[in-house]
C-alpha cells in the first residue's frame, strides 16, 4: 500500500472526527497493536533490507506524524468541550457574603496610633505619664502661676484630700488637664536632647457639648535641644499634619497666643483640607483652622526641671479633634458613648 | 473687648486699611479677632486680648499703639488741653488719704459748675457701638476714658460727701453691708478695700461704685477718681462677691500705674467741653511707691537661635521702637532695653523675641525639620496595647472608652473601697475614680444589648485605688454576653497568641464581685494575672440586671511582663499520628481539668496532643472522651508502644478510686 495515500486516508478521518471517541476509534484503527501501520510493519519481513529499512523509516514518521496530528485534535475537543459546559454554569454572584464577625478598634485607638507612628517616624520617642497627678507637675513647674484660672474648681479636677491646704503643692492631687505634665516629669529625668510625643487622658471639669468633653485625649510634642528653634517647630508641625491628613498641600500659620509654659506662644492653623482655602462652612469662610497649641518652652519651665543652656519647643493637640476631622464625626461626645452602632464603623 | 473702627482710626496718624484687612492682620501678628459687625458708618471688632496683654492693649489706645507697630502708622498725639481755675486750689476743697499699700496709687481732681445732662452724639456714638449704654454726661466721659485709654475712672458727687470732705482708701475694718449704683445688696467681708468718706464706703475699690454719692441730674460738682489698685486683690474680691465689671476686669491685668494723671486730665479736660464745667486748680496724686522700669539684654544669637531667622537689625530697631522699647544701649552682641511701664508682660528676653517675631511676621520663618542624635526609644507599653487591639479585633472584640468615673451605688453595689474621690465631681454619679473597668463595661453591654444579639466588648484602661498613695493600675477587660467557656476560649488563645503557654485557670477563693463559684484565678507562668467568670449574685441582683455577663479583667503590666520575647518554633514530624480515645467516667461536679492534668501527668516525649472531644452527662456522672495523639519525631510508632501508652494513662487515671475508665 502507498504510504501517502494512507497519510491522505488517515488525516481525511481525523479532519472528520468530532469527538473523543472518533479520535479513539482513528487510533485504535491505525495505530493500534492490531492497527494499519502494525499490519503493514509485520507484512514487510518479504521485502529486501534496503526496502525495509525504507518502508521501516517511512512507517516509523508516519506514526509519529499522526500521533501529534492526534494529541493536538484531542486537545482541541477538549477545551471546546470544556468552554461548553462552562458556558452552561452558574453560580449567583450577587447573593450578599456570609456574615464575618469582625472587632473594632476605637477611632481614638486608630488615631493615637498613627500619631504615635507619625512621631516615631519624625524621630520622637512615645512616653506616657500619670493621670492622677500633683499640682507641682500639672502647674507649678509649668508656670503656673498660684492664681491662675486654669487651677479654678471650674476646669480642674480635685482629688478629695482631706487636709488639702496643709500640703506642699507636690502632695496636692488633680486629674491632669494637660499631657503637658509628663513635660516636666520627664524633663526632671533625662538630659537633652530629648525629643517625646505623650499621648494620654486628660481631664476638665467643664460642661460639655458637641465639642467639649470632661475627659478627651491629647498627643503633646516636646523636644530640647542646644538650639531648637521656631523654625523646627513649624518644620515639624507642618510634616504631621501633612502626614495625618495624607494631603502634601496643607500649609500651617503660627499666631500670636498664649500659655504660660512657653514664650513665644503660638495658636496653629492648618488650611483647610476640606475646601483648599477657597472657603466652606467648616473653616468660616477663613480657608484656616485652628489646630493647636505650641510654643517655645518658657525658660521657668526648663529651671523648674533642672536644664539650663537650652531651648526648646512644645505642642499639645486634641486627639479627639484629630480623629473628628479625619472620620467626619460630628459629636465629641460619641467617644465615650460605648454604643456599638457607632464604633462598629470603625 | 469690643473696638470702634472710626475710634481706633482716630488715633493714628493716616489711615487703617479696610476692616476685613485690618482684622486679618491684627488676627495674624497680635490678636484674635470675631467677624466685624457694622454700625452706620463704623464697625464694631471684638478683640480677644491675650490674658499677658491686659495691662496694655485692653484699650483704644492700646490697639492702636499695636497697629501703629503693625501698619506702621505713627501714633497722634492725645491733645488735653486743661483750663483750670488758678483761684480755686483744690487742697482746700478735698483731702485724700491712702491707708493700704494695695492702692497703688490716687489720683483726683475736683470739677465745680457742671451741669448734667445727655452726652453729645459722636460721644453716645462711640459708646453704644463698644455695647456701653449712654446715662448722661459725666458717667459717660469716664466709660469714654476709660474704653480710650484703659484706665478706669469714677465720679462721686462732692456735695454727697461728708462733712469734711475727706476720701479714705482702706481695708474694711469688719465685714459691712453695701448698696451698689446697680442698688444690688452685697456684704462686704472684713478686708475689702475701699474707698470711703468719714462716714461711709462710697466705692468698692476697682469694683464698683456705692449709691451714696451717685452723679444725678442735680449734681454740680464732682470729684474725679484715677486709682490702681493690685490686680490680684481685685481678681480675688471680685470673685468673691461675684460682680465683675470693665473696671475689675482691667484693674485684674494690673494696668500701668502712670496712666492715672493722663486719664484723669483727659476725663476732666472732655467734662469741661460738654458740660461746661470749672476745673479747681491742681491734682491730687498719691503714689506712695513709684514703679521701676525693666531694663532687659537682648542677645542677638539668641534672637537669631530662638526665632531660626535672622532678622536684620534695622528691622529689630524698628519693631521695638514701634512698639516703644527703648533702646539703651547697643553692643556688638547684645541690646540694652528700656520697657515701657505698660508693657507689664514683658520681663524676659523671650518676651521681647515674641515682640520682635510677631510684628516681623511668622509667616517669614521657613520650615526646618530639625536633624536629631537622638535614637528613637521604644515604649513596650504602648507596643504591646496596639497589639491587643489588633488580636482582640480578630476575636471580633469592639474596643470601648469609658470614663474613669463611678458613682456612690456602683460603689456600694460592686463593694469598692479605698477608692479616690473627686472633690467637685460634674454630676453625682461620678464622684469616684473606678478601681475597675467592669463596672462601666456592663452598663455599655446593657445598652448594646438593645440593639445586637451577641457583644463583645472589651477596653484598655486604666482602674484607680486609693493605697497609702493615689495609685493607678492599667487593665485589659472584657465583658461579653457569651458563655463562660466561649470567652476563655478567647483568653487562651490571646495568651497563646503572645507565646505564653503555661496557663491555669484556679478556683477563686477571693471575696470580689465575681462569683466565688463560677469564677477564676487566671495564672500565666504560675503568676496571677486576673480573673474571669460570671458576676457574684449580690452584684448581679443589686445591679438589676436581667442577664448573666461573663467578665474578665486582666493586669496590663503582669500580662506584659511575661510575654516571652519570640515565639520558637517546633520540630514537624512527618511521621503518621496514631490516635487513641480514652473515655473516663467520673462524677458531675469533678473538675474536667483534674482529669486532664491526670493525662499529661504521663510526661511522655510521643504525646502530640490532648484534645476533649465528648462530654456525655448521665443523671450523677459524666462520661469524658479524650483524643491522645501520638507521633515520634524519627520514625512510625509501633502498635507496641502506642499501647503502651495508653495503659500508662490507664493505670494513672484509675488510681483515682472514683474514676472509672470505659473499656
Amino acid at each position: 500500500m502507498n504510504i501517502e495515500n494512507l497519510k491522505k486516508e488517515i488525516l481525511e478521518k481525523l479532519e472528520k472526527s468530532v469527538n473523543l471517541k472518533d479520535l479513539e476509534l482513528l487510533e485504535k484503527d491505525y495505530l493500534g497493536k492490531k492497527g494499519i501501520i502494525r499490519n503493514i510493519s509485520s507484512s514487510m519481513k518479504d521485502l529486501d533490507v534496503q526496502a525495509k529499512k525504507e518502508l521501516g523509516i517511512k512507517l516509523n514518521e508516519l506514526n509519529v506524524f499522526l500521533e501529534e496530528k492526534i494529541d493536538k485534535k484531542k486537545k482541541a475537543i477538549k477545551t471546546s468541550e470544556t468552554k461548553e459546559r462552562e458556558e452552561k454554569e452558574f453560580l449567583d454572584i450577587t447573593l450578599p457574603g456570609d456574615k464575618v464577625e469582625r472587632g473594632h478598634i476605637h477611632p481614638l485607638s486608630l488615631a493615637k496610633k498613627e500619631l504615635e507612628d507619625i512621631f516615631t517616624f519624625l524621630g520622637f520617642s512615645v512616653v506616657e505619664g500619670p493621670e492622677v497627678e500633683d499640682e507641682w507637675h500639672n502647674f507649678d513647674a509649668l508656670n503656673f502661676p498660684l492664681d491662675h484660672p486654669a487651677r479654678e474648681m471650674q476646669d480642674t479636677f480635685f482629688i478629695k484630700q482631706g487636709n488639702r491646704a496643709n500640703l506642699s503643692q507636690k502632695e496636692k492631687f488633680i486629674l491632669r488637664t494637660h499631657t503637658s505634665n509628663v513635660q516636666t516629669r520627664y524633663m526632671e529625668t533625662h538630659k537633652p536632647p530629648i525629643k517625646i510625643a505623650v499621648p494620654g487622658r486628660v481631664f476638665r471639669s467643664e460642661a460639655t457639648d458637641a465639642r467639649h468633653e470632661v475627659c478627651f485625649y491629647q498627643i503633646e510634642g516636646l523636644y530640647v535641644d542646644k538650639n531648637v528653634s521656631v523654625a523646627n517647630l513649624k518644620g515639624i508641625l507642618l510634616r504631621f499634619l501633612q502626614e495625618y491628613f495624607k494631603d502634601k498641600n496643607v500649609k500651617i500659620r503660627l499666631r500670636p497666643s498664649f500659655f504660660p509654659f512657653v514664650e513665644p506662644g503660638f495658636e496653629v492653623d492648618m488650611s483647610c483640607t476640606v475646601c483648599n482655602q477657597k472657603g466652606c462652612s467648616v473653616c468660616s469662610g477663613e480657608g484656616w483652622l485652628e489646630i493647636l497649641g505650641a510654643g517655645m518652652v518658657h525658660q521657668n519651665v526648663f529651671s523648674s526641671c533642672g536644664l539650663k543652656d537650652v531651648t526648646g519647643f512644645a505642642f499639645g493637640v486634641s486627639v479627639d479633634r484629630l480623629a473628628m476631622m479625619k472620620y467626619k464625626i460630628d459629636n465629641i461626645r460619641w467617644f465615650h458613648s460605648g454604643d456599638l452602632r457607632f464604633l462598629k464603623q470603625f | 473687648m469690643i473696638i470702634s473702627y472710626n475710634w481706633l482710626n482716630s488715633l493714628l496718624k493716616g489711615k487703617l486699611p479696610k476692616v476685613k484687612e485690618l482684622s486679618d492682620k491684627i488676627v495674624l501678628h497680635a490678636f484674635e479677632v470675631e467677624l466685624p459687625v457694622k454700625h452706620d458708618d463704623d464697625y464694631a471688632l471684638e478683640i480677644k486680648i491675650l490674658p499677658d496683654r491686659g495691662s496694655d492693649a485692653l484699650s483704644h489706645f492700646g490697639i492702636a499703639r499695636e497697629c501703629s507697630a503693625i501698619f506702621n502708622l505713627p501714633l497722634d498725639d492725645l491733645k488735653v488741653e486743661l483750663k483750670e481755675d488758678k483761684n480755686t486750689e483744690i487742697d482746700k476743697f478735698l483731702s485724700v488719704e491712702v491707708k493700704d499699700k494695695d492702692c497703688k496709687r490716687y489720683s483726683a481732681r475736683v470739677l465745680t459748675g457742671i451741669e448734667v445732662k445727655e452726652s453729645p452724639k459722636w460721644i453716645q456714638d462711640r459708646l453704644k457701638v463698644c455695647g456701653i449704654s449712654p446715662i448722661n454726661n459725666v458717667v459717660d466721659v469716664t466709660n469714654y476714658v476709660m474704653l480710650e485709654l484703659g484706665q478706669p475712672l469714677h465720679a462721686f458727687d462732692y456735695e454727697k460727701l461728708s462733712e469734711n470732705k475727706k476720701i479714705i482708701i482702706d481695708k474694711l475694718k469688719k465685714s459691712e453691708k453695701f448698696i451698689t449704683l446697680s442698688e444690688q445688696e452685697v456684704v462686704l467681708d472684713k478686708d475689702t478695700l475701699t474707698i470711703s468718706d468719714e462716714e461711709d464706703v462710697l466705692v468698692i475699690a476697682g469694683i464698683k461704685g456705692g449709691k451714696k454719692a451717685e452723679i444725678s441730674k442735680n449734681t454740680k460738682a464732682i470729684v474725679l477718681e484715677s486709682a490702681n489698685f493690685k490686680g490680684s486683690l481685685i481678681s480675688k474680691t471680685s470673685k468673691k462677691l461675684k460682680i465683675r465689671t470693665d473696671s475689675s476686669y482691667r484693674f485684674e491685668h494690673n494696668i500701668d500705674s502712670n496712666l492715672t494723671v493722663l486719664a484723669l486730665d483727659r476725663a476732666a479736660n472732655l467734662i469741661q467741653e460738654i458740660a461746661g464745667a470749672t476745673i479747681l486748680k491742681g491734682v491730687i496724686d498719691i503714689y506712695p511707691k513709684k514703679e521701676k522700669l525693666t531694663r532687659i539684654f537682648l542677645h542677638l544669637d539668641y534672637l537669631k537661635n530662638l526665632l531660626g531667622i535672622d532678622v536684620d537689625l534695622k528691622d529689630v530697631r524698628k519693631i521695638l521702637r514701634s512698639l516703644e522699647i527703648e533702646i539703651l544701649k547697643e553692643e556688638k552682641d547684645k541690646i540694652e532695653l528700656l520697657i515701657p511701664s505698660f508693657r507689664k508682660d514683658i520681663v524676659a528676653q523671650e518676651n521681647i523675641i515674641e515682640e520682635i517675631g510677631r510684628i516681623y511676621g511668622y509667616d517669614k520663618i521657613n520650615s526646618v525639620i530639625p536633624v536629631s542624635e537622638e535614637a528613637i526609644k521604644r515604649n513596650s507599653n504602648v507596643d504591646f496595647a496596639n497589639n491587643l487591639r489588633l488580636i482582640f479585633k480578630e476575636f471580633g472584640f469592639s474596643e470601648v472608652y469609658n470614663y474613669p468615673f463611678i458613682g456612690k451605688e456602683d460603689k456600694e453595689n460592686f463593694n469598692f473601697n479605698k477608692l479616690i474621690e473627686i472633690e467637685n465631681p460634674i454630676t453625682v454619679d461620678s464622684e469616684y475614680l473606678t478601681p475597675s473597668l467592669i463596672p462601666n463595661l456592663i452598663k455599655n453591654l446593657k445598652l448594646n444589648l438593645k440593639y445586637e444579639k451577641d457583644v463583645k466588648i472589651y477596653e484598655i484602661g486604666k482602674g484607680f485605688k486609693k493605697n497609702g498613695v493615689f495609685g493607678e493600675k492599667r487593665y485589659i477587660s472584657g465583658v461579653s454576653s457569651k458563655s463562660f467557656q466561649n470567652i476563655k476560649g478567647y483568653l487562651e488563645e490571646l495568651f497563646e497568641s503572645f507565646g505564653i503557654k503555661n496557663i491555669e485557670f484556679i478556683t477563686n477563693e477571693k471575696e470580689s464581685f465575681f462569683s466565688k463559684k463560677k469564677s477564676a484565678i487566671i495564672k500565666i507562668n504560675k503568676r496571677e494575672v486576673g480573673t474571669i467568670g460570671y458576676l457574684s449574685s449580690n452584684v448581679l441582683e443589686s445591679l438589676g440586671l436581667d442577664l448573666d455577663p461573663v467578665l474578665f479583667e486582666l493586669d496590663f503590666e503582669v500580662f506584659e511582663s511575661e510575654i516571652k520575647k519570640d515565639k520558637k518554633y517546633t520540630f514537624i514530624s512527618s511521621y503518621p499520628i496514631a490516635i487513641r480515645d480514652i473515655t473516663v467516667i467520673v462524677k458531675k461536679d469533678t473538675f474536667v481539668g483534674e482529669v486532664l492534668k491526670s493525662i499529661k501527668s504521663l510526661d511522655s516525649k510521643l504525646i502530640k496532643e490532648i484534645e476533649l472531644v465528648d462530654i456525655y452527662n448521665s443523671d450523677l456522672n459524666k462520661s469524658v472522651t479524650f483524643r491522645i495523639y501520638m507521633q515520634a519525631k524519627d520514625r512510625g510508632l509501633e502498635n507496641e508502644e502506642i499501647n503502651k501508652i495508653q495503659n500508662k494513662i490507664i493505670s494513672n487515671l484509675i488510681q483515682n478510686p472514683e474514676w472509672e475508665v470505659k473499656k
